[in-house]
């Protein structure tokens, strides 16, 4: 399908390049002396990222500062696809790569930078871990809940949106090469543009109305009731987009709160502490995937709320085949697919 | 592409592939009018061709067919049996178009037990594993906000497949059915984490705001109303450092030298930092920060986002000038642009918000060389309804997704230099 190098260490490239691979690329992944010593201090978490992002590449161990080395590279260059860079700003250009020069070798190569801020800019070398981008890009202000800071997301939200966007731009720009449209280009992706994407809506609210956003009410969400709560064997997440307390309140069988006196939002948080006792040992009483199929036909969007762990259990995802077994430390450990499936294909989750 | 979409999933992955030079048709859910919240305040809409087709017209989905007979893509976000109730399946489709790619992008994913469940994105958000990795262990699982996170993800992977599938019939001829999930999607974006789980046997620990190797880190409050700045200090330099710009002695505690005694000694840390923070702009401290070489920034709410001076230098928000009609009282708003960029070009250009139907008959010329009668009996039967007028009335798109509006910023029209339209009265 393609063939593509990844350079540099950044969380973004291994998304991208992981794409790559899923989608049938041929992914080499240059690992120097300093991202050898990266991976060495990355520690237990990062040893499993590594062996996610990296599970289908061919690892090609370089160091650039050898002149030898770094002209093997450049000549590899020469005959790629793709060119997945996450080196800081000018950072190939620093390492004796420079765009024009890899050009002009090769006038189709897609170059594909993925860095925090973009290649220029004021703030293009400010420093940044994913926890940064996510502030600067937005989503941390408004996640969480309104009596504590913000809240990260979890794992590295910034390098996933920002690889598959990288991922995207490389096919979309081989595309155009392959079909002569075009040469090869340099496109640059900033981790926090993507992030803002994101969260275009409010973004969209605040340009239009000047209205701006406040992390959800812990103890009673915006419509006067939890929206996360404890079912019998975990938490369930309760919010439907757009239903009233009426229809929430008979999928629990809340009747004696359908009255009049509890329709206002208002009321109900006002005298929550007269509900939630209710409230608490309705939801309960049944698990969570009960509540989750009582509401879906209902027309209502509840929710098991799922953690690394039990995701690993759903049936949605083991009937759809979604996980793949790789090897960590001599040990089969599963970990997500490519999140669609190409139907025509004799590999349900890749393309030949 | 012929793109039946809703909500914000969808559409924001067709909106990245309009972008990028696809001619994107898209035509609305039946029944008429459209769902309300797809309003033309995201940007989503743009760059597009909207065409009014109704598929519940008995003429509907024969001229569904025919449109797709000349797309290179279909895909919709609509329920999984919707397209299939209108004899518009992908078995369907590609049986007179074997080129043809055809994209479904649901909740779940379909095959599965749960694809005919109804999703929005904070759903899958909490079903995908998101809610429950995210905060400490002391915490409730937490929530994503802005509401469409799933759905831009789900929507860009749509992207990415489509562009895969592309690729694929250029080499092979064969065109594709696609099935995305944004489910999917949220569990792919913790992969990491679902491969510790899956060693262990057990959910990984929660680190919340703070790092499994970097100490400290953090979100700490600045001066203002539920301002924040975010600091990660990610190797010893990086400790004198801010050490060196707090300036606290609290701070000098030879213990704190290395990561292992700052993790020890976190809380007390965090209290030092903030009581920095607290009395500074989140601006202002990043940039102190960042001048001595430590990673930190402002915690950005919606309202910071068009003035940061990142994006203002880098052209990411472009305005757009409303010809008709003008959108709540005004003639001109910023939009985030494509984001990414090949260097040494423009940025890809932004049209202005189409009414819906606008572009039927455009559309239906140009893919099927329809002709002015065709086009007249099409409008008679009602299969093509009329344009419809944008939402473009001073009702502010409610905050659906259950969190709260924060006070309203009273001078945003001038601090964004928006044109007031002299003709409010004619917004609809």
């Amino acid at each position: 399908m393609l063939t593509a190098i990844e350079i540099g260490h950044g969380a973004a490239g291994g998304f991208a390049g992981m794409m790559l691979a899923a989608l049938g690329g041929e992914v080499t992944r240059v690992v120097t002396p300093a991202d050898v010593e990266h991976e060495a201090s990355e520690g237990g978490r990062g040893r499993y990222r590594s062996a996610y992002f990296h599970r289908a590449k061919q690892r090609l161990e370089l160091d650039l500062d050898a002149p030898g080395d770094l002209e093997r590279l450049r000549e590899q260059l020469t005959s790629v696809d793709v060119l997945i860079d996450t080196l800081p700003p000018s950072g190939l250009a620093e390492t004796g790569l420079a765009v024009a020069d890899l050009h002009e070798r090769h006038p189709g190569l897609v170059i594909v930078s993925i860095t925090p801020f973009g290649q220029d800019g004021p703030r293009a070398h400010w420093q940044a871990t994913d926890l940064i981008v996510q502030a600067m890009g937005g989503l941390l202000a408004s996640s969480g809940e309104d009596e504590s800071p913000p809240s990260r997301l979890a794992g590295e939200q910034a390098a996933h949106v920002a690889g598959t966007m990288g991922a995207l731009q490389a096919l979309a720009a081989l595309r155009g090469v392959r079909e002569g449209v075009s040469t090869g280009v340099h496109i640059d992706v900033s981790e926090q543009e993507v992030l803002s994407t994101g969260w275009s809506r409010e973004i969209g609210r605040y340009t239009h109305t000047g209205e701006g956003l406040a992390r959800a009410a812990r103890r009673t969400g915006v419509q006067g009731y939890p929206h996360t709560e404890m079912a019998s064997d975990g938490y369930v997440f309760l919010f439907s987009q757009g239903k009233s307390w009426e229809g929430v309140a008979a999928i629990l069988g809340l009747y004696e709160f359908l009255t009049d006196e509890w329709l206002d939002p208002a009321a109900r948080v006002e005298r929550w502490d007269e509900i939630e006792p209710h409230f608490r040992a309705t939801v309960a009483s049944r698990s969570r995937y009960d509540w989750f199929a009582a509401a879906a036909e209902q027309g209502f969007t509840f929710a098991p709320v799922e953690d690394a762990r039990s995701i690993l259990d759903s049936p949605q995802l083991a009937a759809r085949e979604f996980f793949e077994e790789i090897e960590v430390d001599g040990k089969v450990v599963r970990v997500p697919s490519l999140p669609f499936t190409f139907a025509t294909l004799d590999h349900p989750r890749r393309e030949d | 592409m012929l793109a039946f979409e809703t909500a914000a999933s969808l559409p924001a992955g067709t909106r990245i592939l309009a972008d990028l030079g696809a001619e994107v048709a898209r035509v609305m859910e039946p029944p008429f009018p459209v769902s309300p919240y797809m309003r033309p305040f995201d940007g989503t809409l743009m760059n597009k061709q909207p065409i009014a087709l109704d598929l519940k017209h008995p003429d509907g989905p024969a001229l569904a067919k025919r449109l797709a007979a000349a797309a290179d893509v279909v895909c919709n976000n609509f329920r999984p049996p919707v397209m299939r109730r209108f004899g518009l399946d992908h078995e369907t489709l590609r049986a007179s178009n074997p080129r043809l790619i055809v994209l479904q992008l649901s909740g779940y994913g379909t095959p599965g037990p749960w694809q005919d469940y109804p999703a929005y994105g904070p759903s899958v958000e909490a079903a995908g594993g998101m809610n429950g990795s995210m905060g400490d262990e002391s915490q409730l699982p937490q929530r994503v906000g802005g509401g469409v996170f799933a759905d831009t993800v789900g929507g860009r992977y749509a992207a990415l497949a489509i562009c895969a599938a592309l690729l694929h019939r250029d080499r092979t001829g064969d065109g594709q059915y696609i099935d995305a999930a944004m489910y999917e999607a949220i569990v792919t974006g913790i992969g990491d984490l679902v491969a510790e789980a899956s060693a262990t046997d057990a959910p990984p620990k929660r680190y919340g705001n703070r790092h499994e190797r970097f100490a400290p880190q953090g979100v700490y409050p600045a001066l203002g109303n539920d301002q924040w700045i975010a600091i990660s200090v990610t190797s010893d330099e990086q400790w004198c450092a801010l050490r060196q710009t707090i300036a606290d002695a609290r701070l000098d505690d030879p213990a704190y030298e290395d990561e292992t005694g700052r993790r020890a000694a976190h809380d007390a840390i965090d209290a030092v930092i903030a009581t920095w923070t607290s009395t500074r702009d989140k601006q202002e401290a990043a940039e102190a920060l960042q001048a001595a070489g430590v990673p930190a920034g402002p915690v950005q709410w919606p309202g910071d986002v068009p003035f940061d001076p990142q994006h203002r230098a880098r052209g990411f928000l472009q305005t757009v000038r409303h010809e008709i009609p003008p959108l709540l009282g005004y003639r001109t708003h910023p939009y985030m642009t494509m984001a990414a960029r090949a260097i040494g070009y423009p940025r890809a250009p932004l049209s202005d918000h189409q009414p819906e139907g606008s572009r039927t008959e455009a559309v239906l010329r140009r893919w099927l060389d329809a002709t002015d009668e065709e086009l007249a009996a099409w409008r008679a039967s009602g299969v093509t309804p009329p344009e419809r007028p944008i939402i473009a009335d001073g009702t502010p798109p409610p905050a659906w997704f259950g969190e709260r509006t924060a006070p309203r910023d009273e001078h945003f029209a001038e601090r964004l230099g928006l044109e007031p339209a002299s003709d409010v009265g004619e917004a609809r």
